[in-house]
């Protein structure tokens, strides 16, 4: 699927809603976490769901999802910003389809072929091979919104820069880059959360992650871990969703707020 | 305008969609081969008798499925094949609800799964025998025709494997994990991580710690392959009757402590199917016995590795035993 | 000798270097015809000098290539004496300063830091960049206290201009380069701008490289005006007035629009033309002596002056008819000209007055003479025949000061 993935920056008059938002959504990740653990451990629960439900496992478990979640961040990052950049340059925009085809491929192939095909292809399980394709999948918000950013700045701006007598790098470092920042940390928020819901897939090659509670929870039909582990995974990603909106919100430059 | 003609045929597709889905559903489709009588010959009270039978998703339930529908198709039924029902317990609940007549089900499942003890028995025909009557007694679901198969849970590793550790049985095993849990790092699935008749229940009664053992979780396909490359799956988990035993050249460990439950596949039917209709057990039995690990695992093997189709497998094996005749 | 008071340079403070450029071309691959064909001009140190064209002609393209935001496919550049060409092109427009039409302000910096651009470039240290930059916004008239800390936004069309312009001088470069700055604020703004800048200039002597197609902005900015036609081609190289009195060719004059004559009367002062003379006394002057002098002439009034020199009313030989003092006597004078005033202020001022003449008075007030129809008219001719000899080099006057009004 290729989703409408080229989010803007919200605008000022959202932004004042976007705020409240910035409140709200912790506690209500609170709220969710602290029912729904209540709410399974209140219950009289078999020696196959404590095997599950107990606290050094969801401990375990969300911990290696954060982990997974992160690493994909960082990974998209390194590699989505740059080319993104790179892409925008004169002399290489007519990469830029290829690229964006190629990323577009990866959120469009379901996300659990990408971890069988890498398993497949290395031989191998673990981290890395749950890491490494969810990144891929988690490439084309990123990607497209540094295009889209870097391709908004007004194109006086940048003359005047040049204009001036700054080199071009200095233009990108200290004018293109710091304007199409907005326009980045809104992709970047939409990667996040993309990657921790399919990070729910990673246990399948061995990387852990909430998505064990609820395989385990479907096989068995065990609902109460079922739903521990969905509910668990939906906070994960409204938390991270909410730090892409903290980014967002404070990490764009100030003159554009 | 061109709204609104999108937005009508967007309804009729969605309707005949659920059209289309509901009514397969209940009624089934047709049969995709023919055969003809073999040994089994056509049996006049099943003539034309609507029978309608369904299977579980995975290769083997859906083989097995075809396996009655054309063995009941000799007969002289008219059958409806509604194999390949997606979800665990859907088909029970289809079989309870009357979508579905006839399935093969396994002891063990009814057992623990339907009936929802905690403690398998180990001798087969015991098991069989506890879960036909309970299940009569409990629910009026009829259990016939055990087959000799039994497709459990079992520890494999590769040849190579084997050969360096020189385990055979699963207590060799447990030793192993006690001495060296870095040599015997083993691959299962979320499910068989964490049920009682599955690791915790094995670790229990083999004498080790489940905690120590180093286990990596997998997707149940991607197992068997792990464990044939044995660099990060010494074992895996595996299902005895799985073709990719044989296709993979992996080596079973002997379940010597009788830890895993049975899983013999039964003819299942409602009383009232089962009461009116006494010939499909009939026309069944032989095909049952002939139903060995050895027989289903390569007919697995058929479908998995080679990618066969399960009808069509299915067919030829009822017409190499002579059960059937083709068209 | 009347008072020539150069309306752009005051001729003390030139900080600008002359630009020349010799046989400049640019041409795209894939065009048939070069964007710029052929340029050769010398643009004196301390002017203005407007390139004024239709849209398309290569102005703009001729302007860039100064700084080499456009590299010039061959030809020569010199900037106060240094070859262009051969200087990094970042280097060398940290020397050049350059103002656009969107102004191009940074949006996410603040006003100083926008400004402090080029020093910053150039390394000054902070404390510098700081006093500087107030100093800038201080002379395009933002109070720095104010605007120092806010952002592009949060100003004006015009306001952003003038920190363009600001930023443009905060290096103090000799040489600024300027692309329809005015050319996206109202008429109004536009006008205050073009004030300030002529101000600006009159303290700073830079020389000034100025874009536009509006042919009156020209005319009231410029020191001298290039014509520019297709691939930049110069048709006339010369000052406003010349151009005015007598333009080069039909595009010239088209471009001029048929308003040529009432523009030359924006470029001249009245102090620059001969006045007319009219028989004045003091209040407590002799009647008799007054009545004595307007009687000979044509225009039979008189003015009846201050103890300052200053015009309080008119008299006429009527009112001097039946007066023993010229006390009280006569018609108040309502409206006078100034020597600083143009010459279309001068006109503009008899057709409302609806009076053949009106009074000039100097920098203090004081009785200078009359201005009538007939002066104005006899010197527009005087320019027509001056400048009907010019020829149509590139070349401008040797002695590169303004031609205007030589008295006759």
């Amino acid at each position: 699927m290729t989703a409408a993935v080229t989010t803007k920056p919200t605008a000022p008059a959202a932004r004042r809603s976007e705020r409240a938002r910035l409140l709200v959504q912790p506690i209500l990740v609170l709220f969710l976490v602290v029912g729904v653990l209540g709410w399974a451990f209140s219950r009289d629960l078999t020696a196959t769901q404590k095997g599950s439900l107990n606290a050094a496992n969801i401990a375990t478990l969300t911990w290696q999802h954060v982990l997974i979640t992160v690493v994909v961040v960082v990974i998209v990052v390194i590699v989505a910003v740059p080319l993104g950049i790179l892409l925008t340059r004169p002399g290489f925009t007519k990469l830029a389809p290829v690229f964006i085809g190629i990323a577009n491929i990866g959120q469009a192939a379901p996300a659990i072929g990408l971890l069988v095909l890498l398993f497949l292809a290395t031989g191998t399980t673990g981290f890395w091979i749950g890491v490494l394709p969810i990144a891929f999948y988690s490439l084309l918000p990123v990607l497209r919104n540094t295009i889209l950013g870097l391709q908004e700045v007004n194109p006086a701006v940048i003359d005047a820069g040049r204009g001036q007598g700054m080199t071009a790098g200095l233009v990108l470092r200290k004018v293109e880059f710091p304007l199409a920042v907005p326009y980045i940390l809104a992709g970047l928020r939409t990667s996040l959360v993309l990657a921790v819901g399919t990070a729910t897939l990673s246990f399948l090659v061995s990387a852990g992650g909430l998505g064990i509670l609820i395989d385990t929870g479907y096989k068995l039909r065990d609902n109460v871990t079922l739903v521990v582990g969905a509910v668990l995974a939906v906070a994960l990603a409204l938390l991270v969703d909410w730090c892409g909106a903290l980014a967002e919100e404070f990490l764009g430059p100030k003159g554009l707020r | 305008m061109n709204l609104l003609r999108k937005a009508i045929a967007a309804t009729a597709v969605t309707f005949c969609g659920v059209l289309a889905v509901s009514c397969g559903l209940e009624s089934g489709g047709a049969l995709p081969l023919s055969v003809e009588p073999g040994s089994i010959q056509p049996v006049p009270e099943l003539e034309g008798v609507p029978i309608t039978v369904g299977s579980k998703d995975f290769t083997e339930q859906v083989t097995l499925g075809y396996i009655i529908e054309f063995a009941l198709s000799a007969a002289g039924a008219d059958v409806r094949d509604l194999t390949n029902i997606q979800g665990s317990n859907s088909t029970r609940d289809a079989q309870l609800d009357g979508q579905i007549d006839v399935t093969y089900e396994y002891t063990g499942t009814g057992w623990i799964n339907y009936l929802g003890n905690e403690i398998p028995i180990p001798d087969p025909t015991a098991q069989f025998e506890a879960v036909r009557d309970e299940d009569l007694e409990r629910n009026g679901m009829v259990w016939v025709d055990p087959a000799p198969m039994n497709n459990t849970y079992a520890l494999a590793m590769s040849r190579q494997t084997a050969e360096e550790t020189g385990i055979t049985t699963l207590s060799e095993y447990a030793d192993l994990v006690n001495r060296d849990p870095a040599a015997a790092t083993t691959c299962v699935e979320t499910e068989f991580n964490v049920r009682q008749d599955g690791f915790p229940g094995m670790a229990a009664k083999y004498g080790f710690d489940p905690a120590r053992a180093n286990r990596q979780i997998l997707q149940t396909g991607i197992i068997y392959q792990a464990t044939a490359d044995g660099t990060q799956c010494k074992f895996g988990e595996v299902f005895t009757t799985d073709g990719r035993i044989i296709a993979l050249d992996l080596v079973l460990l002997e379940d010597d402590r009788q830890f895993f439950p049975k899983y013999n596949p039964a003819i299942t039917m409602r009383k009232d199917f089962a009461e009116e209709h006494p010939q499909v057990a009939e026309v069944m039995a032989p095909i049952s016995a002939a139903l060995t690990n050895e027989e289903i695992t390569e007919l697995n093997r058929r479908v998995d590795v080679e990618g066969e189709e399960p009808a069509d497998v299915a067919r030829d094996w009822l017409v190499q035993k002579g059960f059937v005749t083709l068209p | 000798m009347t008072d020539l008071d150069t309306p752009h340079t005051n001729g003390s403070t030139v900080s600008g270097v002359d630009i020349v450029l010799e046989d400049v071309v640019k041409s795209y691959p894939g065009q048939e015809k070069a964007a710029v064909d052929n340029v050769s001009m010398r643009i004196p140190a301390g002017e203005i000098v407007v390139l004024v064209g239709p849209s398309g002609c290569g102005k703009t393209t001729t302007m860039r290539m100064i700084n080499r935001l456009i590299e010039p496919t061959s030809g020569k550049i010199t900037i106060g004496g240094k070859d262009a060409l051969s200087i990094d092109p970042d280097k060398l427009r940290r020397g050049i300063g350059y103002s656009i039409q969107q102004a191009g302000l940074f949006p996410h910096l603040t006003i100083a830091k926008n400004v402090g651009t080029v020093p910053g470039l150039i390394g000054w240290d902070k404390k510098k960049i700081a006093d500087r930059t107030d100093e800038m916004l201080d002379l395009v008239g933002l109070e720095p206290g104010l605007y120092r800390e806010r952002y592009p936004r949060q100003l004006s069309g015009g306001q952003q201009q003038r920190v363009g312009v600001a930023r443009a001088l905060a290096a103090d470069p000799p040489v600024l380069l300027m692309d329809e700055p005015f050319g996206a604020v109202d008429p109004i703004t536009r006008a205050l701008l073009q004030d300030e800048l002529m101000r600006l200039q009159s303290d700073l002597g830079k020389t000034i490289v100025f874009v536009t197609h509006d042919f009156n902005e020209a005319v009231k900015l410029g020191d001298r005006i290039a014509v520019l036609g297709n691939q930049s081609h110069i048709m006339q190289y010369d000052t406003p007035e010349a151009i005015l009195a007598h333009p080069a060719n039909d595009m010239v004059a088209g471009f001029i629009g048929a308003d040529a004559s009432l523009k030359q009367l924006t470029l001249t002062r009245v102090a620059e033309v001969e006045l007319l003379d009219c028989p004045t006394a003091y209040e407590d002057g002799s009647v008799d002596d007054l009545r004595a002098a307007i009687s000979p002439r044509k225009i039979k009034w008189g003015i009846v002056l201050d103890a300052r020199d200053r015009p309080i009313r008119w008299v006429s030989l009527h009112h001097l008819a039946t007066a023993t003092s010229l006390h009280d006597l006569g018609d108040p004078i309502d409206e006078v000209m100034s020597t600083q005033s143009t010459l279309q202020d001068a006109l503009e001022a008899l057709l409302a007055e609806s009076s053949a003449s009106t009074i000039v008075t100097g920098l203090h007030g004081e009785y200078r003479g009359l201005i009538t129809i007939d002066t104005l008219v006899a010197h527009l001719s005087a320019m027509r025949e001056e400048h009907a000899h010019d020829d149509e080099d590139a070349e401008p006057q040797q002695d590169g000061a303004s031609e205007r009004g030589t008295p006759s």
